[in-house]
């Protein structure tokens, strides 16, 4: 560098070596006392800067004007509730800590120090400083040269200007408010405000907390939302990890104390939030994991939400929700469900007909979402099943397992005769039993049953012996009714249904066909598709109790049971 | 995938330097036994556990895996298969934490302030629930029965598959019993 300034002897020429020496950014000029210096500039605090656009229907003086009255704190405010419609349409408080450098042109004449001070020239990129306040500060050259008696000066001028920098030019209202910009600025400011902190962060290195290794800004990734920096390969694997296995609400910050400013004080809410999917693509996931990510979460949401219904398509099941509570839902996060006692108070009140509308997001279908058919209008009735109450498809199928199939006396495990004679052993606890009338059978002499005369099954060992499944196939042996209680009823909590005892291993109570029963005969006139299968009853009060908790549900006339409760005791 | 080996390594480095006792198994860097102190003025306190630790190949992305070997009797630690029900080292696990911070936090932690409302032993949680003083009582008769020092060292001469042969047989035998009972 000393070679270029020429003669060494100089004075001019050692000041603007030394210079140089301090700040390499020094750019010597053609001349050799020419020279050009960038000065960064930083502020000590960011600058806050609003930059107004101005819109037709709000005429530019009265934003003016609001401008110079709009205090800090105001400013601050317009991040909460707007305070008018006009400021908090135009102004956003922007804080930007990087700017554009300083261009410092210097030029030592012949005469200088003892005669002439330096000549400066500043300029900023953008010109974003105004010129009225550069050109003061190149009379301040003048005037620290003078007061230095006229010595060299071009350190502490530089020094100055970098004081003034630090300040932000004392372009900041003296009430602190934000600097007005003009707004064609503000693209280019922000944009280089964003490239100088990438670049800082780039340079800077950060012990990542997951490897424990020292990493460069450049393989690292700073999180937006809570500023905690780890290295992209952690967070990579991580989130990989998390997404891959389904557990998509931990991918959040990594530390584990880390509570990205909670938004509500409210105790049901998460503190932590989830990563958004924008973020994840910057750090960067592949797009197909983040496309998994943003499909899980949605599940999640929709499972986690009470109000979603499903499709009834079979073949779609897809979720669909009705009109009302999605509007209400949607603004509500997740996290917020609402109490238990709520919920279960919503279950008992169906909804209005105008809200039963639902629409399934993946199949289009429209459908009623308390009858679940097609979607019948809001004025046609629909007929609210309850989720106990069994279809036609499963009717069908428990008549016909009442009518071709047996139950093991001790286990009820179900079976059917395929072949053979009437001695089952029962392929889960080994019991052996008449697969006519379910009797014990002795495993010593099993046959016994079907040969002693007094019995009901004697002679009866080979009857059906082609098996019992054919559909046209007369019933031929009785079903005791309490044993056969609707699937469904042990997940009701208010039904309580009596243990079933085991049938005694007593000679077989024999067909009650023959004795007609009031009740069933009843419940056929009403076309309540109770299969007539249905037929003879071993223990009264057992069964009593057992079709008490069963009609319950069942929602029948109480009247009508009471008659038949009677109809039973007269039995006994 | 250099830097997860590199952390096993740093991670078992620092338990090795913090004075506790790690016996590798196969010198494989991720699979591994400490001797657990229980923390003091706890009725565990005295009682030496030989804790089995295993390094899943994502670790620290994904939380280790912990077992007792030797019995304890704590509400949230299963008495035959020594396995930790613990949210910090199942739920909410955070790469940021380490084997030190398991040994030196969470389990003194977890053995000073059980939960007795989400049990793995349901027996230890009633007793808690129902009866603070013998519950102390019977945490220390299992200390002096099976967590002491040669209690723990015995548990690292069995070898592991013999161990759980047993604990099957146990499973077996109890599961028969009722079901011989229905039979009847």
């Amino acid at each position: 560098m000393d070679g270029d300034l020429g003669s060494d002897d100089d004075e001019r020429g050692i000041e603007l070596s030394s210079i140089a020496a301090i700040f390499p950014e020094l750019v010597i000029g053609s001349d050799p006392f020419t020279a050009s210096l960038e000065l960064p500039i930083s502020p000590s605090r960011p600058l806050l800067v609003v930059f107004p656009q101005l819109t037709s229907n709000a005429p530019a003086s009265q934003i003016a004007e609001r401008l110079e009255h709009v205090s800090l704190q105001e400013k601050l405010e317009l991040h909460g509730p707007p305070v008018s419609n006009v400021t908090a349409m135009l102004m956003e408080v922007k804080e930007i800590s990087h700017l554009p450098p300083l261009k410092i042109d210097i030029q030592l004449p012949q005469d200088y120090p003892s005669t002439s001070p330096p000549v400066i020239h500043l300029s900023s990129e953008l010109s974003w400083i105004p010129e009225t306040r550069l050109r003061t500060l190149e009379t301040e050259a003048k005037a620290l040269w003078e007061e230095l008696g006229h010595n060299q000066v071009l350190y502490d001028y530089i020094d100055l200007l970098q004081q003034a920098a630090d300040d932000g030019f004392d372009l900041v209202p003296k009430d602190g408010s934000a600097v007005t910009f003009p707004a064609t600025l503000e693209v280019a400011l922000l944009d280089y405000d964003l490239k100088m902190k990438r670049r800082k962060f780039e340079e800077s290195t950060f012990d990542c907390g997951v490897c424990l290794e020292p990493k460069k800004g450049t393989a690292c990734y700073r999180l937006q939302d809570c500023n905690h920096v780890f290295c992209v390969e952690c967070l990579q694997s991580f989130y990989s990890n998390c997404i891959t296995e389904g557990d998509v609400y931990s991918v959040k910050c990594l530390a584990p104390d880390c509570e990205r400013k909670p938004t509500l004080e409210s105790k049901r809410q998460r503190l932590t939030k989830t990563l958004e999917a924008s973020e994840l693509i910057q750090i960067p996931i592949p797009q197909e994991q983040v496309q998994r990510y943003v499909m899980l979460l949605r599940k999640k949401r929709l499972e986690s939400n009470s109000n979603t219904i499903y499709c009834p398509r079979k073949w779609c099941q897809g979720p669909a929700r009705s009109s009302k509570p999605v509007n209400k839902d949607e603004t509500e996060d997740i996290e917020s469900i609402e109490t238990p006692a709520d919920e279960s108070d919503k279950k008992k009140a169906l909804p209005l007909p105008s809200e039963r509308l639902c629409v399934c997001e993946d199949c289009g279908f429209a459908f009623c979402c308390v009858c679940t058919q097609g979607w019948h209008g809001e004025f046609a009735p629909c007929f609210p099943r309850s989720q106990y109450e069994l279809t036609t498809e499963e009717l069908a199928s428990e008549a016909y397992l009442r009518k071709h199939s047996q139950l093991c006396p001790t286990c009820r495990a179900r079976c059917q005769k395929t072949m053979g004679c009437n001695h089952m052993e029962c392929f889960q606890c080994k019991t052996h039993f008449c697969y006519l009338c379910r009797a014990f059978l002795d495993q010593e002499n099993p046959y016994k049953h079907f040969n002693t005369p007094l019995l009901q099954c004697y002679m009866q060992l080979w009857v059906m012996e082609e098996g019992d499944g054919d559909p046209g196939d007369v019933n031929l042996h009785p079903v005791a009714d309490d044993q056969f209680v609707q699937p469904e009823d042990d997940n009701l909590p208010q039904a309580a249904p009596p243990p079933p005892a085991p049938a005694p291993p007593a000679p077989a109570l024999g067909h009650l066909d023959d004795v007609p029963h009031v009740r069933y005969n009843r419940r056929a006139q009403r076309g309540l598709a109770r299969p007539q299968a249905l037929q003879g009853h071993a223990h009264g009060l057992q069964r009593f109790l057992a079709m008490a908790a069963a009609d319950e549900e069942d929602g029948w006339d109480s009247d009508e049971l009471d008659d038949d409760d009677d109809d039973d005791e007269d039995d006994i | 995938m250099s830097s997860p080996k590199r952390r096993i390594e740093t991670d078992v480095m620092k338990m090795l330097m913090s004075d506790y006792e790690v016996t590798l198994v196969n010198d494989n860097m991720q699979e591994f036994y400490v001797r657990f102190k229980g923390p003091s003025e706890t009725p565990f306190e005295g009682g030496l556990w030989k804790v089995h630790v295993e390094l899943p190949d994502q670790y620290p992305y994904k939380s280790p895996s912990i077992g007792f070997v030797n019995r304890i009797f704590h509400p949230n630690i299963d008495e035959l298969s020594g396995s930790v029900c613990l949210d910090v080292i199942n739920q909410t696990w955070s790469p940021m934490f380490d084997m030190v911070n398991i040994f030196e936090v969470f389990l003194p932690q977890l053995l000073r302030y059980p939960n007795p409302t989400d049990p793995l032993n349901g027996e230890a949680a009633a007793l808690l629930m129902r009866d603070q003083k013998s519950y102390d009582k019977k945490v220390k008769e299992y200390v002096a029965k099976y967590a002491n020092k040669e209690a723990a060292e015995e548990a690292g001469e069995d070898s592991d598959d013999e161990d759980e042969m047993s604990s099957v047989g146990s499973f077996k035998s109890e599961d028969e019993e009722p079901a011989g009972q229905m039979e009847v």
